[in-house]
C-alpha cells in the first residue's frame, strides 16, 4: 500500500470521468453505529444476502448497486475513526477501512456521518478531503425534522470543503433518489477537488522540498500521523522522519497533534462561521447528542454501585425474554413438524407400499428439517431481545461495566453476552458472537461457547443426578456448569497463547438511547433466522439421516446403530462404562444430534421397547391439538419458574423404568458422573457444529469437534482413574502421564502449525482479500 | 511515527494513576498525550481528546478502569489503555 505511493500519486489533475463499461468502485465509510451498513443494503437491496449485524461490519461486504447508466461495485467498509493507521495497534477491521481508501482504487467514497456527532465526525471528511479523495457526504438525520439553519448549515459545508452535502434518515426511502442523482453526477463528471483549508496553506510550504521529490503532499501529511515502521521504502521512511523533526521544531508541537487540532479548529470555526460576521452560529442549532433525560439514565445505569445490579438484571432479562420466551414456542414447533414431517410422510408412504429402508430414509430427512425447525423459536426470541438492546444503546454500556472483568481473560467485554446467553442454546449463542468487530477476539469467543452447559444437557444431568446423587443433585449440577466453564477458559487460554492478541483497547463513544425501529427490527430477525435455516439445516439435515438409517428399522436393540455402540464401549472402559452398559454408548451417539435425545435413546434402550416412531398411527387432528396446547402450559411453567431460569428444562420425573434401568447399568456412581462430564464436553450437537462452520468455516468447526471431544475424553478418563486411584494406582499415574504426553505432543504440533502460517500471512493486510473487478 | 514502540507505558503521572484523585464530576485538562499504542493515539486525536482539551468525569465503572468522560457535548467511554495515554491536571484543585 505505502509502497506504491511514489508510482500513483493522487489525482493531481482532473480525475477522468469513468469509461462505459467498467464498473465503479464506490466504498461506503465513516464512524462505527452510523448507519453505514443500513445505506449499504438500502443502495444494494441484498439485505437478505449480506445481512451485516447492525453495527457491525465484520468483513468488507460487498454488493452490486445499479445506477441508470453505470454499474457500480459498493464496498460496505467497516467503522473507522481516523484514516491514520498503524500496523499490529489499530484493530484489524479499522485497518482494513483506512487501507482501501489510501489505496485510491475507490472512485467514491460516501462518507455517512451522524447529524448528533457532526462535529466530532467531520474529522473524518477532513481528511478525505486532503486526500483528494472524490466524496459525499450523508448526513444520516435519525429521524430528525432539519431545521432552517442546518440546511443553511449543510450548504455551508458543500461549499468549503467541496463535496455534495446530502441530509437523508438511512431508515426511510425520502431523499435516496436525490442521492442516486448526485452518485450519478459525481461519478459521470467528476470535479477535481482543491482543498481550501486554511492549515494546509500553512504545512504546504515545508513540504516543498519532498514535493520534488516525487511525494504528494497527501501522503507525507497521511505518514506524519501513521506509523510507518514496516514501511519497505526506506528513503521515504529518512524523509518523513526528517520532516517530522523540522515540523516539530517549527510548529512547537508534535505534527499530529498540531494537525488533529488544526482539523478541530476548523471545524469549529466552520460550524461557528466565522467568515460570516453578520450570521449567527449554527452550533447551537445541531440536535444535542445526548439529550437531558438520557443522562439521568445512564446515571443509574452506569452507576458505580448501581451499575452492575442494573446489568445483571438486564442481562437476566435477556436471557429469560430471549431463551426462555422462544422455547415457550418449541414444543409446538417440534410437535406440529414432527406429525407432518415424520410420521405424516412416514404413514402416506407406508400406504404406498414404499419399502420401510426408504421410508426410514425419508423420515430421517423430515426429522432433520424438524430439528432445525425447532430452533427457530429460540432464535428468533433471542434475536428479538438482543437486537432490541444493541439498537437502543445499551450493548455499548454493558461494554463498559464488564470490561475490565473480561479483560482480566483477555477477552474484549463484548464477549461477554454469547457465553451468556451460551447457558441457554448454544447456537443463537454463537451467532451473536457476530457484535464483536475483530475478527480473533470473535474465533476465540466462539470456540469458547459450545463450554457453556446448555439447556438441552441439563436434562440429562437432571436424570443422572436423581438415580446417583439423590439431595446433592445441586451440588452435583453446579460442579458440572464450573468444569464446563473451566473448559472454557481452558480453550480461550490455549487459542490466545496461539494467536497472540491482545483485547481491543476500549475507546469508544456512547451513543444515545433510541426505541428501536420495528419494522427493521423484525427484518433483522427474520433474515437471521432464515440464515440459520437456510445454512445450517444444511448439515443438519444429512446428518439425521444418517443416524436415521443406522437406526434402520425395527428393534431399536438390534440396528446397526446399536452393534456400532457396541463395538465402542471398550473405548470408554477407562472411564467407567462396562461392556453390557452399551446403550450409554449409543446414546452418546444420538446425543450427537441433539443433546435433548439421550434420555430418550437411554430409555428407549434400557427398556427394550421399540420406539413410538413408526408404531403409532398420527392422528393430524389430535396432534396439532396437542402441539397448540404445548403453548399455554409451556408460558405458565415459564413464568412460575421466572426465579429459577436453570431448573424450568425439567420438570417432569422419568418413568421408573428408566431411573431402574440406569441404576443396573452403571454400577458405580463416579462413572455416572464420568459419563456426565463426557456429555458435557464432548461434540457439541450437530446444530452447532453447522453454526460454527457457517460463522467461521469447515476447518474451524472440526476443530470444535475433535478438541472437545477429546478434551471430554481426557477429562473423563481422568476423573475416573483418579477417583479409583486406590484400587488400581499404576493404572491411573500411566493414564495420566498418557494423556499429558498426548496433549503436550499436540500442544507441540499445533504451535509450529501456526507459526509457519503466521509467517506465510504477514504479508497480508486486508482480512479479506478484495478482488477489484 | 516516531520510534516509541514500548507497548502500554505505564507512566505515573498518567490519568489512570491520577484517577484515585478525582472525585466524580472534576473537570481535567490534559496536558499531554504520553507515548505509547501509535494507533490508538490517533484514535484519540480523532474524538478530540488533544492537549488542552477539557473533560467532565462523568462515571467510574464499578470495577474502578473504564471512565465515562463528557467532552463538548460528546459522552465517550476510556478503557484502560486509553487512560494511560493520557496525562492529565485537574481545573480547580
Amino acid at each position: 500500500m505505502f509502497g506504491k505511493r511514489r508510482i500513483t500519486t493522487p489525482r493531481r489533475g482532473a480525475p477522468l470521468p469513468l469509461e462505459p463499461g467498467v464498473s465503479a468502485i464506490i466504498a461506503v465509510a465513516g464512524h462505527p453505529n452510523c448507519g453505514k451498513t443500513t445505506l449499504f443494503n438500502r443502495l444494494t437491496r441484498l439485505e437478505e444476502r449480506v445481512g451485516n449485524w447492525p453495527g457491525v461490519t465484520v468483513e468488507v461486504a460487498k454488493g452490486k448497486y445499479f445506477l441508470a447508466e453505470i454499474s457500480t461495485t459498493l464496498m460496505d467498509l467497516p467503522g473507522c475513526y481516523s484514516l491514520a493507521s498503524s500496523p499490529n495497534e489499530t484493530p484489524l477491521d479499522e485497518k482494513a477501512a483506512s487501507d482501501f481508501i489510501l489505496s485510491q482504487k475507490v472512485d467514491l467514497v460516501l462518507n455517512v456521518i451522524d447529524i448528533t456527532q457532526l462535529s466530532r465526525q467531520l474529522y473524518f471528511t477532513l481528511q478525505l478531503v486532503e486526500q483528494r479523495q472524490p466524496y459525499i457526504l450523508v448526513v444520516n438525520t435519525m429521524g430528525r425534522e432539519l431545521t432552517k439553519a442546518q440546511r443553511i448549515l449543510f450548504a455551508v459545508l458543500a461549499r468549503r470543503l467541496g463535496g455534495p452535502v446530502i441530509p437523508l434518515d438511512v431508515e426511510k426511502e425520502e431523499n435516496l433518489q436525490l442521492l442516486h442523482h448526485t452518485i450519478e453526477t459525481v461519478l459521470q463528471a467528476p470535479k477535481d477537488m482543491i482543498p481550501v483549508l486554511p492549515y494546509w496553506d500553512i504545512l504546504e510550504s515545508y513540504l516543498v522540498p519532498w514535493v520534488k521529490q516525487g511525494y504528494s503532499e497527501a501522503s507525507l501529511l497521511r505518514a506524519l500521523e501513521s506509523n510507518i515502521n514496516g514501511e519497505t521504502d526506506s528513503f521515504f521512511k529518512f524523509s518523513v522522519h526528517k520532516l517530522y523533526d523540522k515540523l516539530k521544531s517549527v510548529l512547537n508541537e508534535e505534527p499530529d497533534i498540531w494537525l488533529a487540532k488544526a482539523r478541530h479548529g476548523y471545524i469549529e470555526s466552520l460550524l461557528r462561521r466565522e467568515e460570516d460576521k453578520n450570521n449567527p452560529s449554527l452550533e447551537d442549532e445541531l440536535p444535542p447528542h445526548i439529550e437531558g433525560h438520557q443522562a439521568s439514565l445512564d446515571k443509574w445505569l452506569l452507576h458505580r454501585w448501581w451499575g452492575l445490579p442494573a446489568f445483571a438484571c438486564i442481562m437476566y432479562l435477556l436471557f429469560f425474554i430471549g431463551v426462555q420466551g422462544g422455547a415457550i414456542f418449541q414444543d409446538f414447533f417440534e410437535i406440529t413438524a414432527d406429525t407432518f414431517l415424520v410420521q405424516g410422510l412416514g404413514d402416506i408412504l407406508k400406504n404406498w407400499g414404499v419399502p420401510l429402508l426408504t421410508i426410514k430414509a425419508f423420515q430421517g430427512v423430515g426429522l432433520g428439517i424438524c430439528t432445525t425447525l425447532t430452533f427457530v423459536p429460540v432464535i428468533a426470541g433471542m434475536f428479538c431481545s438482543l437486537t432490541f438492546l444493541e439498537n437502543s444503546g445499551y450493548m455499548a454500556r454493558a461494554a463498559f461495566i464488564m470490561d475490565k472483568a473480561m479483560r482480566f481473560f483477555r477477552l474484549p467485554a463484548k464477549s461477554f453476552v454469547p457465553l451468556l446467553l451460551g447457558f441457554g442454546c448454544n447456537v443463537p449463542a454463537i451467532m451473536s458472537a457476530r457484535t464483536l468487530e475483530n475478527p480473533n477476539e470473535r474465533l476465540v469467543t466462539i470456540l469458547m461457547t459450545p463450554f457453556m452447559s446448555c439447556g438441552a444437557r441439563l436434562v440429562i444431568y437432571a436424570v443422572f443426578a436423581s438415580v446417583f446423587f439423590p439431595g446433592e443433585s445441586g451440588k452435583v449440577i453446579l460442579g458440572l456448569y464450573v468444569i464446563g466453564m473451566l473448559a472454557a477458559i481452558l480453550t480461550g487460554c490455549l487459542l490466545q497463547s496461539l494467536m497472540p492478541m491482545k483485547a481491543s483497547p476500549l475507546l469508544v463513544q456512547l451513543p444515545s438511547y433510541r426505541w428501536p425501529i420495528w419494522s427493521r427490527l423484525l427484518r433483522i430477525v427474520g433474515n437471521r433466522v432464515y440464515q440459520f435455516v437456510y445454512k445450517a439445516g444444511l448439515v443438519i439435515v444429512p446428518c439425521c439421516l444418517l443416524i436415521s438409517l443406522l437406526l434402520g428399522v425395527g428393534d431399536p436393540r438390534q440396528s446397526v446403530l446399536a452393534r456400532i455402540g457396541e463395538s465402542l464401549t471398550p473405548i470408554f472402559e477407562p472411564m467407567g462404562l462396562t461392556q453390557d452398559n452399551w446403550p450409554a454408548t449409543v446414546g452418546l451417539l444420538t446425543g450427537v444430534v441433539a443433546k435433548e435425545v439421550v434420555v430418550g435413546t437411554l430409555s428407549t434402550l434400557y427398556q427394550g421397547e421399540t420406539t413410538a416412531l413408526t408404531t403409532a398411527a398420527p392422528n393430524f387432528r389430535q396432534q396439532m391439538k396437542l402441539a397448540i396446547a404445548t403453548i399455554p402450559m409451556n408460558f405458565k411453567n415459564t413464568f412460575k419458574g421466572f426465579g429459577s431460569p436453570l431448573s424450568l428444562s425439567f420438570e417432569e420425573n422419568p418413568p421408573a423404568p428408566v431411573l431402574k434401568g440406569l441404576q443396573n447399568a452403571f454400577k458405580d456412581p463416579l462413572a455416572a458422573f464420568a459419563y456426565l462430564i463426557f456429555i458435557l464436553l464432548y461434540f457439541p450437537c450437530i446444530s452447532v457444529v453447522a453454526v460454527v462452520a457457517k460463522e467461521l468455516n469447515m476447518a474451524w468447526a472440526a476443530f470444535t469437534v475433535v478438541w472437545s471431544t477429546g478434551l471430554a475424553y481426557s477429562a473423563a478418563v481422568l476423573f475416573y482413574q483418579s477417583a479409583h486411584f486406590a484400587t488400581h494406582p499404576t493404572a491411573t499415574l500411566q493414564w495420566w502421564c498418557g494423556i499429558i504426553l498426548f496433549w503436550s505432543f499436540t500442544w507441540a504440533v499445533a504451535k509450529l502449525l501456526f507459526k509457519t502460517q503466521r509467517k506465510s500471512r504477514s504479508g497480508r493486510s486486508l482480512p479479506t482479500p478484495i478482488k477489484l473487478v | 511515527m516516531p520510534d516509541n514502540e514500548n507497548d502500554s507505558h505505564l507512566t505515573l503521572t498518567c490519568f489512570l494513576m491520577q484517577l484515585t484523585n478525582f472525585r466524580i464530576g472534576t473537570l481535567v485538562r490534559i496536558t499531554q498525550l504520553l507515548p505509547g499504542s501509535w494507533g490508538l493515539r490517533q484514535r484519540l486525536l480523532a474524538l478530540g481528546l488533544l492537549p488542552g482539551a477539557i473533560l467532565k468525569l462523568i462515571t467510574v465503572a464499578p470495577l474502578g478502569d473504564p471512565v465515562e468522560i463528557l467532552l463538548d457535548s460528546g459522552k465517550i467511554c476510556l478503557g484502560k489503555d486509553a487512560l494511560q495515554l493520557l496525562d492529565v491536571e485537574p481545573l480547580f484543585p
